[in-house]
């Protein structure tokens, strides 16, 4: 049974290891919202490769990755009504996505799994893929470690100590979004956004640095991710919404404990 | 030659169609410390911005240090009105004011604590407060932990935003002596509404109300006072001899 879902457990291990060092990053710089954003964005590029017939994780990509930059630049802009051109990117995108999907006739079938995602389902490819990407995000996490904290910590110094602290943010928003949509692989486009912010949040409620905080958030997302694609295979339920759910117990747990200790 | 610290010809700033600052011209060598007074909304703070390149003039000239704001910013230690990071950050204040000075090529996965930072976190007197959790600290304590992050990297001058803003009689005391011996080797430019910092360490004055006017601290009288706060400030003869507060 194991060796059946061999994929499915490497894939599981390595998403959960980049969800884990990028998750204490959204909580911190409070970008769940725009890993929503993206998330549904992507379903812009997936029905343009349906529909033109190129490669849809290519697709996905491309247009999370023009999302997340869209979204940062109108923030430089612009102070005003952020909450509302977040949510204005985020639907556009699905209602794109939408339209694009339905001109390619016969195609609405697999709608339910880039919603909700199944990590059963992954290829070796898959495989190779997600490993590649967890080595390349976790090299970029320790070279750049410092600068990715200055970036995140005050971008005003930054700037004016001449960091080049805006190229950070990018890449950052860059690396969120392939992320993102290499997670929804996994948990799916509607429920990616809580694997990318739970652990996080998890790892705040113990932590004092960054460093200590991506660590928990790995172990944390290691165990529900793992735990949940272990339940999946033996109790036959949908594998999403068990690693989500195990991820909400574990932060109400979390929660409650801290306020009882404090 | 020494370049001029701060050299401003015609800059005016405009924002949304309001001139916030209007025709400033300037020339003043930084052999001091500049206290600039200014009633509020009188484009003091956009000032500071424009001369750390944090905006750009809509008209005119402007060099800090003998060079466009963008290319010297570096060199300069900014201190805002309001603290710019996240407060929420988890670090401690040693590690906080160690990031602040960050080098090239930015590598690595945390920055040491230097002896210059130590130093300057028993001056400022916060060296109890190393292991302490940023988010934790109290507003006067903060602006000496981002003074600290600022002084420990040399800077060749220094802009501060009402540094005095949050802190007690003695976090200000301490502010102002070390501001009075560091005008002595880096030229020093500190906006406030504490007239009584003008006898301790001013040289000069800029009076900034959409238009600037540099004085010499003995030549500011009461009658400078009311014009530029249009409010009867009453100033005291202290004891060197010139019109203070």
């Amino acid at each position: 049974m194991a060796m059946m879902f061999l994929d499915s457990y490497l894939v599981g291990f390595f998403l959960a290891l980049v969800c884990g060092v990028v998750s204490p990053l959204v909580v911190i710089k409070r970008l769940s919202g725009l890993t929503g954003s993206v998330s549904h964005t992507s379903f812009a590029g997936i029905g343009a490769a349906v529909l033109w017939g190129f490669n849809p994780l290519w697709g996905a990509m491309l247009s999370g990755v023009m999302a997340a930059l869209l979204i940062d630049t109108i923030q430089q802009k612009t102070r005003d009504h952020q909450d509302t051109l977040l949510a204005l990117v985020w639907v556009v995108g699905m209602a794109v996505g939408l339209l694009l999907l339905h001109f390619r006739q016969g195609y609405t079938a697999d709608l339910f799994g880039y919603l909700f995602g199944n990590i059963l389902l992954v290829s070796q490819q898959d495989t190779w893929v997600m490993m590649g990407w967890a080595f390349f995000v976790v090299g970029l996490c320790l070279t750049f470690f410092q600068l990715i904290q200055l970036g995140c910590v005050d971008e005003e110094y930054a700037l004016i100590r001449q960091v080049p602290v805006r190229w950070v943010n990018r890449v950052m928003l860059s690396v969120l979004a392939v992320t993102t949509v290499l997670a929804s692989k996994g948990v799916g486009i509607l429920l990616v956004m809580a694997l990318l912010s739970i652990p996080g949040a998890i790892a705040g409620l113990l932590c004092r640095t960054l460093a200590s905080m991506m660590l928990v958030s790995v172990g944390v997302a290691l165990g529900c991710v793992l735990g949940g694609l272990w339940l999946t295979t033996w109790f036959n339920v949908p594998s999403g919404p068990t690693m989500i759910l195990f991820l909400a117990g574990l932060y109400g747990m979390g929660y409650v404990a801290k306020r009882i200790t404090r | 030659m020494t370049p001029s610290a701060i050299y401003m010809s015609g800059v005016s700033y405009e924002v949304g169609g309001v001139r916030v600052l209007d025709d400033l011209s300037i020339d003043w060598d930084g052999q001091s410390c500049l206290v600039v007074l200014g009633p509020n909304g009188g484009g003091k703070t956009t000032w500071l911005r424009l001369l750390v390149g944090l905006i750009e003039p809509t008209t005119g000239q402007l060099e800090v240090l003998g060079a466009p704001p963008l290319k010297v910013r570096h060199r300069i230690g900014y201190l805002p009105q309001r603290p710019t990071h996240l407060r929420h950050y988890p670090i401690s204040v040693s590690d906080f004011i160690a990031l602040g000075q960050l080098k090239r090529p930015w590598l690595g996965m945390r920055a040491p604590v230097s002896d210059a930072i130590q130093q300057w976190m028993r001056s400022l007197r916060i060296d109890q407060l190393a292991s302490r959790p940023l988010s934790v600290l109290s507003g006067g304590e903060l602006q000496r932990v981002l003074l600290a992050r600022l002084l420990a990297n040399q800077p060749d001058m220094l802009i501060l935003d009402e540094p005095t803003s949050a802190m007690d009689p003695g976090g200000e005391s301490t502010l102002f002596s070390m501001v009075a011996s560091l005008s002595l080797t880096i030229p020093i430019v500190m906006v406030t509404h504490d007239l009584t910092a003008i006898p301790q360490i001013a040289t000069h004055i800029a009076c900034l109300n959409q238009h600037l006017v540099l004085h010499h601290a003995r030549d500011i009288t009461t009658d400078t006072m009311q014009s530029l706060y249009d409010f009867p400030i009453h100033l005291n003869t202290h004891r060197h001899g010139h019109d203070v507060s």
